[in-house]
């Protein structure tokens, strides 16, 4: 009978080593583990190793090494021995080995429970996962449904932004020339109405510098009523045209 | 500046009056205080601490710091445990709320553990640090392939290496095996002799006169 290693695991899938087995046989037999049982269920462990061998060599090895204890042990046990008042050695080897196999299965079991209680503590640091992104699958949509939302978005669009202008560099000597004429042109401003085209606060600066500087040369008259009042302009009766008698 | 020299002089004093006080005794910190300050010290670090940076931190020996863990431990009540693993401690979520806390992060449950893995796994809780070799002569089989496993799952790492012929590997379980099996620390371990002394006895009930029931 040719016995594959699938075969083995198929029949026996959840026996864990040669002690494991030993240890299933022995409870079969519902026998206390001793050298009694263990000769019990001796030709049933050395059938299961017969079957298993050659078939996986490193497997079988391990079922050969307790079964050669095994057959040591039964050996002894029909030979015609000298009564010993020590206990066979080999066999007491192989109950503490069961036993302490068994007390180690049973730790195992226990194991098995506590993580079938499902008490798991969860260390630090984890983050909550972000929702599913299948929330955001879009609806079905037509292909002309793109060229509309394009179209949309021209005929939405801002018209393109004009840069404003920079401010103008006007010299002292232009805003002069300005403000003489604007006065001869109109005999009586203020220099707030004056300033009224200059938006920039740096042609307000050029602009009351132009005022001081026609005030030195006496090309015109400024008055202001009041702290902070309205200063008002008018050209030096003195002096025909103030436009010319530049320089 | 005599006003400066006295506000240095008042410095130094005080100083040497703290000092003087971790010193000579623990007990002098108030205990509730310090399992706060405990509480404060484990919640900043996400990493596990050192029971000796513990101690040093909070200025009381290590001593006062297990004693002080001891009674978090003992409060039951909370929705987080501190995981004692070798010289180090570390918050986790309290065992209880293992559903729940999965369902937030959105976690599944960690496949079984085999039963070879299973034994394995008790073998080295119990008895390490152990060597490859001696848990397959406890186990009689080839277990080299149980402990890739164990340990590519982060239940097992390896501690060092014993100084013998071939210098094999020694394991131990991980922090991470405590967590996975609700324990704070392996001493929260159920205790091996219960296991042993279940089997002698069932043992003893069919031994029939067996002269070979290991003691």
């Amino acid at each position: 009978m040719v016995i594959t290693l699938e075969s083995y695991q198929l029949r026996l899938p959840s026996f864990e080593g040669p002690l494991d087995l030993l240890l299933r046989l022995i409870e079969r037999e519902q026998l206390p583990i001793s050298d009694v049982s263990l000769l019990t269920v001796f030709d049933q462990f050395m059938d299961f190793t017969r079957q298993l061998g050659g078939s996986s060599l490193e497997a079988s090895a391990e079922f050969a090494v307790v079964a050669g204890r095994l057959s040591l042990l039964k050996s002894r046990s029909l030979l015609p021995r000298p009564p010993k008042p020590a206990d066979d050695e080999e066999a007491v080897d192989l109950v503490r080995q069961l036993e302490e196999y068994r007390m180690f299965k049973q730790a195992a079991a226990s194991l098995a429970e506590s993580f079938q209680r499902d008490e798991v503590s969860f260390e630090r640091g984890n983050s909550v996962p972000l929702p599913p992104a299948d929330r955001l699958t879009l609806m079905p949509q037509r292909p002309g449904a793109l060229a509309k939302a394009v179209n949309r978005w021209l005929s939405r669009r801002q018209p393109p932004t004009v840069p404003l202008p920079a401010p103008r560099a006007v010299s002292l000597r232009e805003m002069i020339v300005r403000m003489a004429s604007d006065l001869d042109r109109k005999r009586r401003t203020t220099f707030t109405g004056f300033c009224a085209t200059y938006t920039h606060r740096q042609e307000v600066v050029v602009a009351f510098l132009a005022l001081l500087t026609l005030l030195r040369r006496r090309k015109l008259l400024a008055a202001q009523g009041e702290l902070f009042g309205p200063i008002l302009l008018t050209p030096n009766p003195e002096i025909e045209t103030l436009d010319r008698g530049e320089g | 500046m005599s006003e400066e020299f006295n506000w240095a002089g008042n410095i130094t004093e005080t100083g040497q009056l703290i000092a003087g006080n971790i010193d000579s005794d623990d007990r002098e910190f108030d205990q509730q205080e310090l399992v706060a300050l405990l509480e404060a010290l484990l919640l900043v670090t996400p990493e596990p601490a050192e029971i000796r940076d513990l101690a040093e931190a909070a200025g009381v020996s290590a001593l006062a710091i297990e004693h002080a863990l001891g009674t978090i431990s003992d409060d039951a009540r909370r929705g987080w445990v501190v995981v004692r693993h070798g010289s180090t401690v570390h918050l986790a979520s309290a065992p209880r709320f293992a559903p729940m806390v999965r369902r937030f992060l959105g976690r599944d449950r960690q496949s079984k553990l085999s039963g070879a893995s299973l034994e394995t796994l008790a073998l080295i809780a119990y008895r390490q640090p152990v060597t490859r070799a001696e848990i397959e002569a406890l186990r009689g089989v080839d277990s080299s392939g149980v402990l890739a496993t164990l340990h590519a799952r982060g239940l097992i790492e390896i501690v060092g290496k014993l100084q013998t012929v071939g210098n094999p590997n020694q394991y131990v379980t991980s922090a991470e095996f405590l967590r996975q099996f609700g324990l704070t620390s392996l001493a929260d371990l159920p205790s091996l002799e219960e296991f042993r002394s279940q089997s002698v006895l069932g043992m003893a009930a069919d031994a029939n006169g067996s002269h070979f029931v290991a003691s």
